[in-house]
């Protein structure tokens, strides 16, 4: 508003004010650009994480840079040493959750992006759906295959699969039977070495001991899928161009209608593994036995320490008297991601770190699982003992079990999908809305279904 | 009373009054540059990505052969296809179907708890005021995510100190994490959250209501219960209102509390719920195109009940 002074010389309207308002919008305009700068740095800093660099290029010196994404506990480790002896390659660790925790969702968006780092840990069951993405380097045009005989067939043949060798083997999950030797000896059981006497003991133990179990049957599918293979199941094969789907084969229904009879009974709750709970089970005697691969070894001392000196491993009950045959549970590889600018040395690192007696002897302290590389089964930290499992050495145990697992198993184009949907058909197990043989017939048929409408070819 | 619009509380925060004083055409880009940072964080951090959820529903990635190696996969243009798969798929309607029935019976009993506590505080019956208004809003405090750990130990049998209580008290083996009662301990622990929330917003729609309405009606004889009943419950309708929306807006969109189950009883499913089944299309199915149409369909069903809900109460005036 104009207020009308006496002695001033009249002044356009508003000009007075237009003056103290540019003063004003002066001021303004410093105070917004002021802001807008501080945004944009705050932006510029929240988008550029050092976490998530995508592949790296030759730093100064000719020094080659890569990037490596792992969950693995204690693997900074190798990777310290393998720094160490290669001086003209540095690999950075980028220690992540683990991959079914969210890692291997941001190793797909990554993929999307074309952000990826050089190198990633990828476990086998979901190798196959990283090959699918395209984004994963065929390590064989790179000569990755002249290594094949440094590894175990059953490990090469889970990375060598389609027309490609997507990652180099790491460790693989050989299985045995852990029981908890202080609790058999007090409920007079013997240590089953077939599936028809783990059965009966677990009946007879129940019905003695109520709340008592001699396992529990875990919902997470891998842990059916690990006696499948076990039976001679192939819940997926490659028939040349075409994958081949077996949920219902004679192995696979050998093991539902098994565990369907122990879980009709209620011999065996059905429970998820892995959680507050069950470790308190396991540390605590409601449950004598967890069947299950080496790398159960460091879960267990970590996890259920309660139960530390009280537990021994044996190998995994058989169908038939005498017989020797495995499945395994778990394992992972180190894959390059395409996207990589220096596959040569990514190369040189995945296959150092996987065949390097001291790389492997770290890994094995550490808990990684059991070493993919023939060689790697003569360090010295495989051939000790745990205290939590007592005096005697597990090493012959699982190196039977690696030697004599059941050949021909292979993880499909879309893993993920049928763990999860599999996973979400056993809540009807302990109400007894479906069973097993129901279960793997529908999934069957699920997978076959999503399969089929993502194109993929599918026979049989 | 029905001229009493929203209650302060529930009013957005500051109206600003138009300027006074001459606009010149060289002023006339002064309120869009005052709205530009915002402008630019709404349309960057929000239209844009649901643009891009849409644009994404439209497409699929096809394989072909064995699906290995980037020669076997493109994305191609699928047209409404997603869409079709979500809504004619049993899955999606499931998952709405069960929050819809948890919404039904969980925002009632949660408003009607929170009103009665509520009412019980502003009476002025109550000592130590602040103490339990305090006390009741806590578990608001929690993060979600938290609250729905602390109760599964509660729930989980091996775990829970209520469990054996009830197997003492004669009542069996109770199994909160069975798969018909797993829903509604869920609903346990949304409301326990929320209730307090909820009576906040309520104390202060209360605290707006002039004593001397109360004064009169005690005059003429009306009992304490009268007043609650036939005065404040009136006034306070529209944060009621409000509320209700809210909640079916959150409800139709429940996730924290199912997937932290989901840990310990293969009873809930990785689709219990729709925003459960758009995540696991995402991320363990690795189906972005799908994932999009999910959430896409989630959406328009959440912005449906929320318009019907604001009509209801509009056409009732509990809001304008």
């Amino acid at each position: 508003m104009n207020r009308p002074t006496s002695n001033r010389p009249p002044v356009p309207a508003g000009a007075a004010r237009r003056g103290s308002a540019r003063r004003a919008t002066a001021r303004h305009t410093t105070l917004r650009l002021g802001v807008l700068a501080a945004v944009a740095a705050l932006a510029l800093a929240a988008c550029g994480s050092s976490g998530n660099s995508p592949a790296s290029s030759a730093a100064s010196g000719g020094k080659v840079t890569l990037t490596f994404w792992s969950w693995v506990p204690g693997i900074a480790k190798q990777v310290a040493l393998f720094n160490q002896s290669h001086p003209t390659i540095h690999v950075n660790l980028v220690q992540t959750p683990t991959g079914a925790a969210g890692t291997y969702a941001k190793m797909f968006t990554a993929i999307k992006a074309g952000d990826t780092p050089d190198l990633g840990q990828i476990e086998f069951d979901v190798l196959p759906s990283f090959a699918r993405t395209g984004g994963l380097l065929n390590l064989a045009k790179y000569g990755a295959n002249s290594d094949a005989g440094d590894f175990t067939p059953t490990a090469w043949k889970q990375v060598d699969f389609g027309g490609g060798t997507w990652a180099i083997p790491q460790a693989t999950g050989p299985t045995g039977l852990f029981y908890n030797a202080t609790l058999f000896k007090k409920y007079g059981l013997s240590v089953p070495t077939t599936w028809a006497q783990f059965a009966s003991e677990a009946q007879s133990l129940h019905a003695a001991h109520p709340g008592v179990y001699l396992t529990n049957f875990d919902t997470d599918p891998s842990w059916l899928a690990m006696f499948a293979w076990q039976a001679g199941g192939r819940w997926f094969q490659i028939q040349g161009n075409s994958w081949k789907l077996g949920f219902t084969d004679s192995g696979s229904m050998q093991v539902a209608n098994y565990w369907q009879k122990l879980i009709a009974s209620k011999a065996i709750p059905v429970e998820p593994s892995f959680n507050a709970a069950w470790y308190k089970q396991l540390g605590n005697g409601t449950l004598l036995t967890w069947p299950t691969a080496q790398w159960g070894t460091t879960i267990m001392q970590d996890d259920a320490a309660s139960g530390s000196g009280q537990w021994r491993i044996a190998p995994m009950p058989q169908w038939s008297a005498g017989a020797s045959s495995y499945g395994q549970y778990g394992g992972s590889t180190t894959a390059v991601f395409k996207t990589t600018k220096h596959p040569q040395a990514a190369l040189t690192f995945a296959l150092w770190m996987n065949t390097n007696a001291q790389a492997i002897q770290a890994g094995v302290v550490a808990g990684f699982g059991w070493p993919a590389a023939t060689s790697g089964t003569s360090v010295p930290a495989l051939h000790g003992t745990v205290s939590y499992f007592g005096p005697d050495r597990f090493y012959p145990i699982f190196q039977t079990s690696q030697k004599d697992t059941a050949p021909g198993w292979s993880y499909g184009p879309d893993y993920a999908t049928v763990l999860t949907q599999m996973g979400d058909l056993f809540s009807g197990l302990s109400s007894g809305s479906a069973t097993l043989p129901s279960i793997l017939n529908s999934a069957g048929q699920e997978q076959a279904a999503s399969l089929k409408s993502a194109g993929i070819s599918v026979t049989g | 009373m029905t001229d009493l619009a929203i209650p302060a509380a529930a009013r957005p925060a500051g109206g600003a009054s138009p300027r006074t004083g001459r606009r010149g055409p060289g002023t006339r880009w002064r309120p869009y540059a005052f709205l530009a940072p915002f402008m630019v964080l709404f349309i960057g951090l929000y239209l844009v990505p649901i643009a891009y959820a849409i644009y994404q529903a439209l497409y699929t990635t096809k394989s072909s052969g064995l699906g290995l190696g980037a020669a076997s996969t493109s994305t191609k243009f699928a047209g409404l296809g997603n869409f079709i798969t979500v809504f004619t798929g049993g899955t999606f309607w499931t998952g709405i179907g069960r929050v819809l029935l948890f919404g039904v019976v969980q925002i009632p009993v949660m408003i009607v708890l929170a009103v009665l506590l509520a009412l019980i505080l502003d009476s002025g019956l109550v000592r130590l005021r602040r103490l339990f208004r305090l006390a009741m809003f806590l578990p608001y405090a929690v993060p979600g995510v938290i609250a729905a750990i602390l109760w599964s130990f509660l729930y989980y049998p091996s775990l829970s100190p209520i469990v054996p209580v009830i197997h003492h008290l004669g009542a069996g083996s109770f199994d909160f994490l069975g798969g018909h009662t797993v829903l509604w301990s869920i609903a346990n622990i949304v409301t326990w959250e929320w209730t307090g929330y909820d009576m906040l917003i309520y104390i202060a729609a209360l605290q707006s209501i002039p004593h001397d309405l109360y004064e009169s009606a005690r005059v003429e004889g009306a009992s304490e219960w009268q007043i609650a009943w036939r005065i404040k419950l009136p006034l306070i309708a529209p944060a009621l209102g409000m509320s209700a929306v809210f909640s079916i807006i959150g409800t139709l969109q429940l996730f924290n509390e199912p997937t932290v189950l989901r840990a310990l009883t293969p009873n809930v499913t990785s689709t219990y719920t729709p925003n459960m089944y758009a995540y696991s299309v995402a991320f363990a199915q690795n189906n972005y195109n799908l994932a999009a149409a999910i959430a896409v369909g989630l959406a328009a069903i959440t912005f449906v009940f929320s318009f019907l809900l604001l009509g209801f109460l509009t056409k009732r005036q509990i809001l304008q």
